[in-house]
């Protein structure tokens, strides 16, 4: 899955828009999920997603080549992210209708990222979670990335990021337990 | 949620936008960048011009620039000519009646300082001039003279002689602009110009005697000039030059010469002049003291009028006391 990098060199060097697109297609929805886990509302986060792609087609920053495309990608995302909640400090309550038009739209994007039943109920069981855990989680198990993409991305050093995810897992399993579900079974 | 086609067109959709902008945007940038470089150039240019001395105005400019003084003035001074024409233009000059015997002066440098007492008038070679309104002026009868008489005698000394008809009774500012002081230098020192008085409103109508071998006689013209103007002036006189006891009015050109010479190398700025005619006479510049001070040879004597002075006096000989020389 991860031939981002061919695409991107082939956007960036010969101004191939098949590139972008297939970049989209391949980063889009777990871009979605993982920048979710940071602001907390999808939609922000599809519209940061969508920042971040632009930011690439715009800027074309070089890609250093220490990790993987993704990796690079999300700690991209991440940046902006960051920004974006910098900016806005204080997130406004949304009405009830929306938050749970909101959780409908995430089930969703999870139901067609993740497929598998048991991951869609660690996700959801992981949205519960505080905002570290629930990134450490999202790039460790769902991402799969080691542990050192997983601290790049959040740019956290290597021994705080496995502290974090010991400290994640310990909260996730507390969680599912409190839903009926066995960490051990998942 | 966007499908990914959705987000791919408005992705692109945005690229596309931020790219028309960056090309906007580099446009104005060159645009602006065209119209500033030539500025930018000139301006560069006109301070290497004026650090390099250039542009810098010459002090005399710098004198000139009085509110009432006179616009532009030119001394010329030729190998050729051995004399100078001094024009000046004055804001302020209203033309009259043609005088043509008022006294003649080039500048020093300050501004001029009208009178109500004093009118201007315009001599026949278009110099303005001042006339002091004097009673003493206008007892005066005036003697209409050729303003500007071709002179083709080689000179004897042309160094800054300033030959003009007319000139007014009072000092105008002098305008270095033209001549050898063009080519004045940051930290040259400009030339010094002073009062150049060559003709006077006063005279006494009478006849002078043929000076005898070694005596000089200064024209009542010039006498009046002089008491006038002291030593703050110049004076712009021309010689006859009598031989054997004022029996012999020297008009030689090569005697002339000689003398002119001789004039010169004792320090007096001379010059030998002949007209159409072939009348040939010498012309001296000379300071108060050099004019009361002419030392002439012992066996010539000297007469010293103004060349276009007002003055009536005329010399006669001593055998013919009613021969009239002009």
């Amino acid at each position: 899955m991860d031939n981002g990098a061919s695409s991107y060199r082939r956007y960036r060097d010969n101004g191939d828009e098949n590139g972008i697109v297939e970049i989209i297609r391949d980063y889009k929805d777990g871009l979605i999920l993982y920048l979710t886990s940071i602001v907390g509302n999808i939609r922000t986060a599809e519209e940061l997603a969508e920042d971040t792609f632009v930011l690439l087609g715009t800027k074309k920053p070089a890609d250093k080549g220490k990790g993987s495309f993704r990796t690079w990608l999300y700690t991209i995302g991440r940046n902006i992210a960051i920004d974006y909640l910098r900016k806005h400090r204080k997130h406004p309550e949304l009405p009830l209708e929306e938050q749970a038009e909101l959780v409908s739209e995430e089930d969703s994007v999870e139901t067609v990222y993740l497929k598998k039943e048991q991951k869609i109920i660690l996700h959801k069981a992981m949205r519960k979670l505080p905002a570290d855990y629930q990134q450490v989680l999202w790039l460790t198990y769902f991402e799969e990335l080691s542990n050192k993409d997983a601290a790049q991305v959040m740019g956290r050093s290597l021994r705080s990021v496995e502290s974090l995810l010991y400290r994640a897992k310990k909260s996730l399993r507390s969680q599912l337990e409190t839903e009926g579900f066995e960490y051990e079974n998942l | 949620m966007k499908t990914y086609e959705e987000m791919a067109r408005d992705v692109l959709a945005r690229i596309e936008e931020y790219e028309n902008e960056r090309k906007k945007h580099k446009k104005n940038v060159i645009r602006l960048t065209a119209a500033a470089v030539p500025l930018c150039a000139a301006a560069v240019a006109g301070v290497v011009l004026w650090k390099g001395g250039t542009l810098s105005p010459e002090p005399g400019q710098l004198m000139n620039n009085t509110p009432d003084g006179i616009v532009a003035e030119t001394v010329t001074a030729t190998a050729e000519t051995a004399s100078s024409a001094v024009k000046e233009t004055s804001a302020a000059s209203t033309p009259a009646a043609e005088e043509p015997s008022v006294p003649t002066e080039t500048e020093a440098a300050e501004p001029e300082t009208s009178s109500p007492a004093e009118e201007k008038t315009e001599t026949a070679d278009g110099a303005t001039e001042q006339q002091a309104t004097s009673a003493a002026a206008a007892q005066t009868t005036p003697q209409t003279e050729a303003a500007a008489e071709p002179v083709t005698a080689p000179p004897v000394q042309t160094s800054a002689t300033a030959a003009s008809n007319t000139a007014p009774a009072e000092t105008q500012a002098a305008a270095p602009g033209g001549g050898n002081d063009v080519m004045l230098r940051p930290g040259d020192t400009p030339s010094e110009f002073r009062t150049l008085i060559s003709s006077s409103p006063y005279g006494v109508a009478g006849d002078m005697r043929a000076p005898y071998n070694g005596e000089v006689c200064i024209g009542p013209s010039v006498q009046y000039a002089a008491e006038e103007y002291g030593d703050s002036a110049d004076y712009l006189v021309m010689i006859e030059i009598w031989a054997d006891n004022g029996n012999r009015f020297v008009t030689g050109y090569s005697e002339l010469l000689a003398e002119a010479e001789r004039l010169a190398s004792v320090g007096y700025i001379s010059a030998l002049n002949t007209d159409a005619d072939g009348n040939n006479w010498i012309t001296l510049q000379v300071t108060y003291d050099q004019l009361y001070s002419i030392s002439g040879r012992a066996d010539y004597g000297y007469c010293v009028f103004f060349q276009s002075s007002g003055s009536a006096c005329t010399v006669v000989t001593p055998e013919v006391n009613n021969g009239v020389l002009q």
